[in-house]
């Protein structure tokens, strides 16, 4: 048995341990509940924007000559991929089972994909998979979000109208609540024309446009691009602290079952202390006695 | 009739309203209510909706303008009412662009950006102006 020194000084050390980790949990609760705010806050314009997009798009034939956005997906450039890890760790499974996605997606495409990471745990990732990595950037805070994702957006029109990627997809980690986090792979361009049926049943009838159609696709596109990964990217803000949320708890929690098991431990080394210098006193009493 | 503003991060104002003018592409426009169904891109300019006989400003830096069935619904990339607009960082704004105006070449996209930057700067102290 361990000596009661050495357990002590274990005791200690884990509690220490839980500390730090019950710091981070508190830490991560509080950002994330901002991070749901932000996602939630960005929901109306973006459902706003993607209805006129589609009552605009209904309404018009030939929609690839209108945008360069709209032009059909080709199989002769690769496709790109914009993964959205986390720059830290610390956060149970949250980049494994984005990764885990990603990997998926990558075989399943028969041309090697190009990779755009956000966040250093995609970048590291990446390197040491040996994927064709094309940028990098950091996870942004969730206030940084909207200048990220502008400049995304505008990096992604660039690289689609340039023809140097065929089709561009984002894979990201959708929040769906503080326990589950879902890795999520959606389609960022081209954008697809809506099903029609989705919105017969509110179109109008005599709309109009001014100046015209063209103009205002112009506008509303790349806007809509911008606003797709806005929210990929609040989302993602929201899961990784929500996991690192979970992580740190469950760290927590098995820093207490550590520390009670290294606690018993302890009383038993320093009772068996105790009986063994009784027993020595008493030997010694009936040895001088007899 | 009802307005509706919505930015990327809030959604400023749902309201009933008796009049709507905005800042569109091809010079102010106007909407009443029964207006026609009416789709538009909006310049950065000033916004000015009437509810209960009065006047309300904001300051809009671009965005579009959707009517339908007496729904207008505005989404922009910014919209402050004029009360919360601050109008030194609004000056400060206006001094930056002009100067960033003067130096860009024309036709670059800094030029574009200072332009558009100017425009927004200028549709603040408009709508903060009315307030006083």
């Amino acid at each position: 048995m361990a000596s009661l020194k050495a357990i002590r000084r274990r005791v200690s050390s884990v509690k220490s341990t839980q500390q730090i980790t019950k710091a981070m949990k508190m830490v991560a609760a509080a950002k994330l509940r901002r991070a749901q705010e932000a996602a939630i806050a960005s929901r109306p314009y973006a459902e706003r924007l993607e209805h006129m997009v589609g009552q605009l798009l209904t309404r018009l034939d030939d929609n690839a000559a209108l945008h360069p956005l709209l032009q059909p997906a080709t199989d002769r450039a690769p496709r790109l991929i914009l993964y959205v890890a986390s720059d830290r760790g610390l956060c149970g499974g949250y980049n494994a089972n984005l990764w885990r996605t990603l990997t998926a997606e990558v075989t399943q495409t028969t041309r090697r994909p190009r990779l755009f990471t956000i966040g250093r745990k995609g970048h590291d990732s990446a390197q040491s998979a040996g994927l064709d990595e094309i940028d990098t950037r950091p996870m942004p805070a969730s206030l940084n979000a909207p200048a990220v994702a502008r400049e995304l957006a505008h990096r992604m029109e660039q690289l689609f109208i340039s023809g140097e990627v065929g089709t561009i997809d984002i894979v990201y980690s959708s929040f769906r609540s503080t326990l589950s986090q879902v890795p999520t792979v959606e389609r960022l361009l081209p954008f697809s024309r809506p099903a029609a049926s989705d919105l017969t049943s509110q179109v109008e009838t005599d709309y109009l446009f001014e100046p015209n159609p063209a103009t205002i696709v112009g506008y509303l596109l790349p806007r809509l691009l911008e606003v797709h990964i806005l929210h990929a990217l609040l989302e993602a803000a929201a899961s990784e602290l929500a996991a690192r949320m979970t992580a740190m708890d469950s760290a927590t929690r098995n820093a207490s079952e550590m520390i009670d098991r290294l606690t018993l431990q302890m009383n038993r080394a320093r009772q068996a202390a105790i009986t063994t210098e009784l027993m020595e006193i008493i030997s010694g009493a009936e040895a001088l006695n007899g | 009739m009802q307005l509706q503003i919505v930015t990327t991060n809030r959604q400023v104002l749902d309201c009933e309203v008796e009049e709507v003018y905005a800042p569109g592409i091809l010079g102010q426009i106007g909407i009443l209510p029964e207006h026609t169904t009416f789709l538009t891109v909006l310049d950065p300019g000033e916004l000015r909706y009437r509810q209960n006989g009065r006047d309300h400003f904001l300051a809009v830096s671009g965005g579009v303008a959707d009517v339908v069935r007496d729904v207008v619904t505005i989404l922009a990339d910014s919209a402050e009412p004029a009360d919360e607009i601050n109008v030194d960082r609004a000056r400060n704004a206006e001094k930056n662009a002009t100067s960033a105006l003067a130096a860009a070449l024309a036709d670059t996209p800094e030029h574009e950006a200072a332009r558009q930057a100017l425009a927004r700067a200028r549709a603040r102290l408009v709508a903060a102006g009315r307030v006083r």
